[in-house]
């Protein structure tokens, strides 16, 4: 237990440092900030709510930054493609959160709020599964036929259409080998700005997906980028939230000490895997956290009487970080193995490298 | 002879593991020697009395916490100090109990030049969970310069950290190769 | 074991179960005290 003088709490340290860990993979492999599972697991570790959030914004800022210096190195950040979305992003986010209060303001419930981010979270879901699922299905039919099957495969028709929009300017970014509008790249990142700023999900969880399935990114780039995406819009939010006092800073150095670890763990581990095995770990914490999201749902619709229910909401927050970095592990042992030309599942070479 | 790509790898570990040391260690210093506290607990943001909400965590409907008015320096104790908005707080002061909160009279209410507290915590609700909500952080501002401190704390480190794990990896012959995205059919 | 690793339904579920246990093993042993009741 440490005691924290600003937030004014004591909490298990050694918790902390497991969540920055945890996340920290999770972040650095499907290029995602993850306050969706760090924020209620902190309020679960005893900190108040707004300044869970705070911390939250904080640490993934530093996070962000130590997972893309990774993932410049392996070359998987387009430089040109992250900045054209950013202003867009930050102008979303800010329009989306202006809506929030509007809509508030008309009297719309936060359940019917709660609801819509559940249905878009399994539309997104529902749509990465089928698709990655082909794509797996055409690597191991490819594989078959004697072909060498490349880093990425996506069946997906939709970055075609979105590629032939030829609107002045037209923007080539050279890592992701793309010749796309400009207004296309600033629209994609209004909208997952707005719905992020809406719904308060984090922006990488929509972003990653757009970046592959509209853009026409390869996962690894739409990781990469995504990640330099999140230290501009974390570094803004830790500055906003440090400034109205939300932010506990040593709760914060904690976290980051155990990020770093978990961060170059998820960072180098897209190095052994191709790109539709980020889109199933992408789509697997899509679900976990809708059914979090519902699980915490229904304890506050029963009036937070049913402890039962509040002891499955909090296994379940806690037990998704935990699966999702068991999951990443394995993937590289797995990889390993088949490197090693040792046995491994059968599902498993047409998500691994060999080499 | 030593590989140069692991010496070259060495030199950035110890460099960046030397400033992500000491950035840690600022951190570290500016809270423990109580900097990073004072900042946070800068101004009062609105009107009321600036108390220290540890010092009344137990106090119930029927064994209300006693705090005694005056201008001190530093709270010590069941003291509160009375603030306007934009007053600098004093020392040992975590929160305040506004002005609204004891016209409403539900949680504390002035007696004479004393100040009865009842109701020290609220259960709120966040992200679906319940958490204790108590005066503390309330009413208060923290100094400007700590947002920008914290984010040159977070960015660093992240820096820092960052580039000392890229040269640990380099010196230990790990060297990481670009990936090749378009190899093979996609 | 072998059935559920070979099928990646069943390693995901396998992984799911062992995830939850080791939740619950932590609400028990830190959190439980400390949430409110």
């Amino acid at each position: 237990m440490f005691d924290f003088a600003i937030a004014g709490i004591h909490a298990p340290l050694f918790l902390l440092m497991l969540t920055g860990f945890t996340v920290g993979i999770v972040g650095g492999f499907i290029g995602v900030g993850g306050g969706y599972m760090v924020t209620p697991a902190l309020i679960v570790f005893g900190f108040p709510g707004y300044m869970a959030s705070g911390i939250d914004m904080t640490h993934i800022a530093g996070k962000a930054v130590i997972a893309t210096v990774r993932h410049r190195q392996l070359g998987n950040i387009d430089w040109t493609l992250g900045l054209a979305m950013v202003g867009g992003t930050m102008l979303g986010v800010e329009m989306g959160v202006r809506l929030l209060s509007y809509t508030k303001a008309l009297g719309l419930s936060g359940v019917v709020l709660l609801m819509a981010s559940v249905a878009i979270m399994i539309g997104l879901f529902l749509y990465t599964q089928i698709e990655t699922h082909r794509a797996q299905k055409k690597i191991n039919q490819l594989s078959s036929e004697g072909k060498t099957v490349g880093r990425e495969l996506s069946t997906s028709s939709l970055p075609k259409l979105f590629q032939s929009i030829k609107l002045y300017p037209i923007v080539r970014c050279r890592t992701a080998r793309l010749v796309i509008s400009m207004w296309v790249i600033v629209l994609v990142g209004i909208s997952t700005g707005v719905l992020a700023g809406f719904f308060g999900v984090g922006g990488g969880f929509i972003r990653v997906p757009a970046l592959v399935y509209i853009v026409g990114a390869t996962t690894h780039i739409a990781v990469g980028t995504d990640l330099l995406e999140i230290v501009v819009s974390g570094g803004y939010g830790a500055l906003r939230q440090s400034m109205m006092g939300n932010v506990d800073m040593i709760a914060v150095l904690f976290m980051i000490v155990g990020a770093m670890f978990g961060a170059q763990f998820g960072s180098i581990a897209t190095s052994y895997v191709r790109g539709p095995a980020i889109r199933y770990i992408l789509s697997y914490s899509l679900i976990l956290a809708t059914v979090g999201a519902f699980l915490r749902l229904v304890y506050i619709l029963s009036g937070a009487k049913f402890e039962v229910l509040n002891f499955a909401a909090v296994v379940f927050t806690l037990g998704e970080m935990i699966f999702l970095c068991f999951f990443i592990v394995s993937l590289v042992v797995f990889a390993v193995r088949f490197r090693q030309g040792k046995w491994v599942p059968p599902w498993i070479p047409s998500l691994v490298v060999s080499a | 002879m030593a590989d140069p790509a692991k010496t070259k790898g060495t030199i950035k570990f110890l460099v960046w593991g030397i400033l992500a040391v000491a950035l840690v260690y600022y951190t570290w210093h500016s809270y423990s020697s109580g900097q990073m506290i004072t900042w946070y607990y800068w101004e009062a943001n609105q009107d009321g009395y600036a108390i220290n909400a540890d010092t009344f965590r137990n106090a119930t409907k029927e064994k209300p916490a006693v705090l005694e008015i005056g201008s001190f320096a530093a709270i010590s104790g069941l003291q509160a100090v009375k603030v306007k908005k934009g007053d600098r707080l004093p020392q040992n002061c975590n929160g305040i109990i506004s002005e609204k909160i004891i016209k409403e009279g539900k949680r504390a209410t002035l007696d004479g030049n004393s100040l009865k507290v009842t109701v020290p915590t609220e259960t709120k609700e966040a992200k679906g969970f319940k958490y204790k909500d108590s005066f503390k952080h309330k009413g208060i501002h923290t100094n400007p310069w700590s947002g920008v401190q914290n984010l040159f704390m977070v960015i660093g480190m992240g820096l820092t950290l960052g580039y000392m794990a890229e040269g640990f990896t380099d010196m230990m012959g790990i060297k990481l190769q670009k990936i090749k995205h378009y190899e093979g059919a996609h | 074991m072998k059935a559920l690793i070979e099928s990646m339904l069943g390693y995901w579920i396998l992984l799911l179960a062992i995830s939850l246990g080791l939740a619950s093993l932590i609400y028990v042993f830190w959190l439980r005290e400390a949430l409110l009741s």
